[in-house]
């Protein structure tokens, strides 16, 4: 097992390579001068020459990368380029606020998805499966900003029940999570109640109800304990994304995470800021990877890790 | 099973906050905001409340004046700084730590009498050596900060006693008192200066009405009230910012109560507040003026007759109601009114006969095609979509591209100094310029002389005109503010006829507070001021 | 090489796909779907002949109006009419999604085929590059893509059909992996067949169920992605009708013009729900396991 889990970690570092090499590339081949960005709307172009040389731009792109590479070995991301803090400062303030913006909404929508999923799937065609899809799908294609706007006016504005924005305690994060988590719950839901529909199909849940047992047990009991697996690859693959940030939902509510910054970063071309922010993605989704198979062996002993 | 289930989910949470953790822990300890920000209690029976929040669009970039090239963080620094000079809420420039100054002709020498006893919030006197130790900053190109080239005509700062300083020019400025009103010359406490070093943009140390308190990037900027200040402490005793930049959930702040003062109203949203009894929306003209260059170097704008026809065409008063919701006023010179030495000039009405006329007489009775730049912010899209429609109405096929904000500056800027207007791809232009020294020469200059053609700086419509260059040059030598304002007078007139550019309007500054508060307001460049602050009782 | 597919796949599916028909037919809310999409597709052709008013056609005394007999869905803040706009809209929207889909499930089938038949060394290259480009978030892909090609809804479609690509490949290739060892491909290669008959005529037909389910599924989330870039400023240009155009526009007036956000955004709605359920549909018509 452990040696698994090390042999993954190892093979993620040539991934990694390959991302950072190619972010590198990528954020320079964007049009956009950061240095004029950054020396601002008014600016001449004498500052933004001044500016350049500051920010070290005007050295050859190879020793660029090369200085970033070396920092990072020693745990240096780097300055931002828009406002000359530490890269590791800036995203460590927003690193717990994403994380727990994530963790809220993954727990209520996979509570929700997966009932609904289960729900529609075990009463398959029938109007419950309707309702419980075009909910689902609702989920999907509702704007979240439109949705995040809406929540505030009535829960805000009308109720006065929440706060508007804000990242202090467990109040202020029901509305975001909420919103961010509306179309992950409706993603699960789908997936789930294709996965029960599979499962249903199979030889084994027949026989269960052919042996009289009783719906809900065969649902919970045999069902449900199968359908799992491929749910818990959804899961994970959103838990990745939602730790990119949601640029949307973290702007409607002024939360203070990682997808704004990145909008801003890529605004501003502060190219340190994206290239870390993109490498912290890329190991969430590695870890998350790792995790999920962690998970499937327990779901499947019979899955061997290999 | 169920158990299992969950047991896996608890794993997967206990993971995830390990992982956090972790990354957390790698990095710099981040300054904990211990007081938790003071949440609008003024539904409490009786408590007057004398802690506010605003909210403001975007978030600060750093608290070092010299450093920062946004109206708004130069703004909040004028609440913990002070510099020589200020504006009033008219821009007007009134003295701050200076009592007053004299200046010879030719505009070289200025020499400054200090306010006495001013001490800087860290104990520090302000005095003649303070002032010299800022000024000595700003002067200092080797620095790199955003703001140093706006003071690289100081040459020599003198002290001559304990509250005079003289400060001599390497070449004549007459809008040097101007400089030293904007932001970036607002005076550090030397003692900051030199404990904090370049980290003094974290930790602000100035003369100011309000102390620095915490800061926590993207969620929260909290001043405090300086019970020492010089004019009398303020009524709040701390002021919390917050950027949001969704326009719809800084108005539901300020009908929550979650905010007290928004800044910027978005026009579209000014009506669902007017309803309000408890909301007061005000509007400001600003000093924003915008318009279109035309590439003068390129047919068919080389012609002044289709420059002038083009200006004709536009329904000045239509466009400030569509697209900015009647919260505009139509230009009536390259200067915004509120800039020195603004002068109006004689409008170009909205007359479509005399523009296809025009356009005829220039050999164009068809029309042409030509393309329109712009960024693609939403009031710019609306914008560039309205003028679209108003030149096919005189036979300009006008396509429009709206770009991502560094591509196209790219686009504009992407040549090397002195490529002539003829080989740039340029040939319309929307943009707004907002000159923040308050002043006429950084509002003509970079964008009208001759020397300003990008990428140098923004004559983005390549107009070079000896007479104007000469009137923009004349103006700054001098300090007498009669012979600078003639000078200005010829500069307006002539770029104003010759048309390089279809001028807009000046965009109204608009902002909203509740009824617990009064006498914040938005200066004409687009800044904060918490000056005039009070709670209503 | 396509045109061979195509027969080949008439050839083999003649019978199944009577079969298939005969199920479909059952599949009630799928052809409610089928149909409101048909209708979208008549709309796209011949939309410019049924709406009242023209897509670029301003009134500006009558902006921001709600909806009435004059306009069903109101009027925009140009005082154009919103129902013909998001009549008008269906054509981008629909292309958008169609060809962005098509060509990321072409690229992706192909890559998904040959990774998994391969394996080895070809393998793990497409893999890690999938692997990226799912690390990579889409938003800056996007806007990177969109910056470099510039806005515009051609380079839309070329960004969302990199963001669909590699989920064809993870799919199709993990189909090739248990095909490559059935009884029938071993017995082909016995004989003989080349790699690319093998692929073409034996694996991707099995693998096309999944496909085509996926691709349907797909669509819907495409016309969305396309929509949010329109959304950031970088998809469909202004006066284009495009849903998601009228959608971002929309945002300044929530609250006050509801109705501006509402009718595109319906529009967007019934579109992915119709892909979704005519996806269920198909997929279950297509279920060799389902005997209902």
């Amino acid at each position: 097992m452990l040696r698994y889990i090390v042999k993954r970690i190892l093979a993620v570092i040539p991934t990694l390579i390959l991302i950072s090499i190619f972010v590198f590339m990528f954020v320079r081949f964007i049009p956009g001068d950061p240095a004029r960005r950054v020396a601002g709307p008014d600016a001449t172009l004498e500052d933004v020459e001044m500016i350049r040389e500051t920010l070290g731009l005007n050295k050859p792109v190879f020793e660029q990368y090369k200085d970033y590479i070396l920092g990072l070995l020693h745990g240096d991301m780097g300055t931002s380029l828009k406002t000359k803090r530490a890269v590791t400062y800036e995203i460590g303030l927003r690193y717990m606020n994403t994380v727990t913006l994530t963790i809220s909404s993954l727990v209520w929508s996979v509570i929700f998805g997966v009932l609904i999923g289960v729900f529609s799937g075990k009463n398959r065609s029938k109007w419950q499966d309707y309702a419980g899809m075009t909910f689902a799908v609702s989920g999907i294609s509702l704007p979240s900003f439109w949705l995040g706007l809406m929540l505030i006016q009535i829960f805000s504005v009308k109720l006065k029940w929440l706060p508007t924005v804000g990242a202090e305690g467990f109040k202020s994060l029901i509305l975001p999570s909420i919103t961010l988590g509306a179309s992950v719950a409706a993603i699960i839901a789908r997936f789930t109640r294709s996965s029960i529909i599979e499962v249903m199909k199979e030889d084994y849940i027949r026989t269960a109800y052919a042996k009289g047992l009783k719906d809900k047990k065969v649902i919970w009991k045999h069902v449900f304990k199968n359908s799992m697996i491929p749910v818990v690859t959804v899961v994970g693959l959103q838990f990745g994304f939602l730790l990119g940030g949601s640029v949307v939902t973290e702007s409607v509510f002024a939360y203070p995470g990682l997808g704004s910054l990145l909008i801003d970063s890529v605004n501003f071309r502060d190219y340190p800021m994206i290239q870390s922010l993109i490498l912290i993605f890329s190991m969430n989704f590695v870890l998350i990877n790792l995790i999920v198979d962690l998970i499937y062996a327990a779901l499947n002993p019979e899955i061997k890790l290999q | 099973m169920k158990k299992k289930f969950i047991k896996l989910m608890a794993f997967v949470l206990i993971l995830s906050f390990v992982l956090g953790g972790c990354s957390q822990n790698s990095e710099e300890k981040t300054p904990v905001t211990d007081e938790k920000p003071t949440q609008t209690e003024a539904d409490n029976k009786g408590e007057i409340k004398t802690d506010i929040v605003i909210a403001t669009a975007v978030d600060f970039i750093t608290m070092d004046p010299l450093d920062a090239n946004d109206t708004l963080s130069g703004g909040l620094q004028r609440t913990m700084m002070e510099g020589l000079f200020g504006f009033d809420k008219d821009m007007k420039i009134i003295p701050l730590l200076a009592e007053s100054y004299t200046a010879n002709d030719n505009a070289t020498e200025f020499t400054f009498k200090l306010k006495q006893g001013v001490k800087f919030s860290d104990g520090t006197d302000f005095n003649a050596d303070a002032a010299i130790v800022n000024l000595k900053r700003m002067a200092d190109q080797t620095l790199g900060l955003k703001r140093n080239s706006l003071f690289k005509m100081i040459a020599n700062n003198e002290k001559i006693d304990d509250y005079t300083v003289k400060v001599t020019l390497n070449e004549p400025f007459g809008a040097f008192v101007n400089t030293l009103a904007h932001p970036a010359a607002l005076m550090v406490s030397p003692k900051a200066l030199d404990e904090y070093g370049k980290d003094v943009s974290q930790h602000p140390v100035g003369t100011g009405r309000y102390i620095f308190d915490t800061w926590s990037p993207g969620e929260q900027l909290v001043i405090k009230q300086n019970p020492d200040y010089w004019g009398g402490a303020s009524e709040f005793t701390s002021v919390t910012f917050k950027p949001v930049t969704e326009n719809g959930t800084r108005v539901a702040m300020l009908q929550s109560g979650d905010a007290d003062f928004i800044f910027p109203v978005p026009s579209e949203q000014i009506a669902s507040l007017e309803g309000n009894s408890n909301i007061t929306v005000e509007r400001r003209p600003s000093i924003v003026t915008r318009y279109i260059t035309m590439n003068t170097k390129k047919k068919p704008f080389d012609d002044v007759k289709v420059r002038q026809a083009l200006n004709y065409a536009i329904d000045k008063e239509a466009y400030a109601q569509i697209v900015y919701n009647g919260f505009a006023k139509t230009s009536s010179s390259l200067l915004a009114p509120n800039v020195q030495f603004y002068d109006a000039q004689k409008p170009y009405e909205y007359d479509v006969e005399k523009a296809k006329q025009l356009l005829a007489e220039a050999g164009y009775p068809n029309g042409f095609e030509t393309k329109l730049w712009s960024s693609n912010t939403s009031t710019m899209i609306k914008a560039t979509q309205f003028i679209k429609q108003q030149l096919a109405q005189v036979g300009v096929t006008v396509n429009v591209e709206n770009m991502e904000v560094g591509t196209l500056e790219d686009k504009v800027t992407g040549y090397p100094v002195g490529t002539p207007g003829e080989e740039s791809d340029i040939e319309m232009y929307v943009i707004g310029w907002s000159p923040s020294t308050g002043d006429a020469d950084w509002g003509l200059r970079p964008l009208a002389s001759t020397e300003s053609a990008p990428p140098v700086s923004y004559n983005a419509a390549y107009y070079s005109n000896p007479v104007f260059d000469a009137a923009i040059q004349g103006a700054l030598e001098t300090a007498d503010p009669d012979k600078r304002a003639e000078q200005y007078k010829i500069a307006q007139k002539q770029v104003w006829d010759d048309a390089p550019m279809l001028y807009l309007v000046v965009d109204d500054n608009t902002f909203a507070y509740n009824n617990k508060i009064e006498g914040i307001t938005i200066i004409a460049d687009g800044s904060m001021d918490l000056s005039g602050g009070k709670l209503v009782k | 090489m396509d045109k061979s597919k195509d027969i080949e796949q008439k050839e083999e599916i003649r019978t199944p796909f009577k079969e298939f028909l005969m199920k479909f037919k059952k599949q009630k809310t799928a052809i409610v779907a089928l149909i409101f999409l048909l209708l979208l597709v008549v709309f796209s052709i011949i939309g410019e002949m049924i709406v009242p008013y023209g897509v670029d056609e301003y009134d500006y005394m009558n902006v921001l109006q709600s909806p009435s007999k004059a306009h069903w869905f109101g009027t925009d803040e140009f005082g154009r009419d919103i129902f013909s706009r998001v009549i008008l809209g269906a054509r981008i929207s629909l292309a958008v999604g169609l060809s962005s889909v098509t060509i990321g499930a072409v690229i992706g089938t192909i890559l998904g085929l040959v990774s998994g038949y391969y394996g080895g060394f070809i393998d793990s290259v497409i893999m890690r590059i999938c692997d990226t480009l799912f690390a990579f978030p889409g938003i800056i892909l996007a806007i990177g893509i969109m910056a470099i090609l510039g806005p515009g809804m051609f380079n839309v479609v070329i960004s969302v059909s990199i963001f669909s690509a590699p989920s064809f490949a993870r799919i199709v290739r993990s189909s090739t992996l248990t095909q490559k060892e059935s009884i029938y491909v071993q017995a082909a290669k016995n004989l003989g067949a080349s790699d690319m008959r093998i692929l073409f005529r034996h694996i991707l037909p099995g693998a096309m169920s999944e496909i085509i389910v996926y691709y349907t599924m797909n669509i819907g989330s495409s016309i969305l992605t396309a929509s949010s870039l329109s959304f950031l400023g970088m998809g469909a240009q202004a006066p284009s009708p495009e849903w998601g155009l009228q959608l971002s526009t929309g945002r300044a007036y929530v609250g006050l013009n509801w109705h501006m956000t509402f009718f595109p955004g319906l529009a967007i709605f019934l579109t992915v729900l119709s892909f979704n359920l005519l996806g269920d549909g198909l997929r279950d018509a297509l279920d060799p396991k389902l005997t209902q």
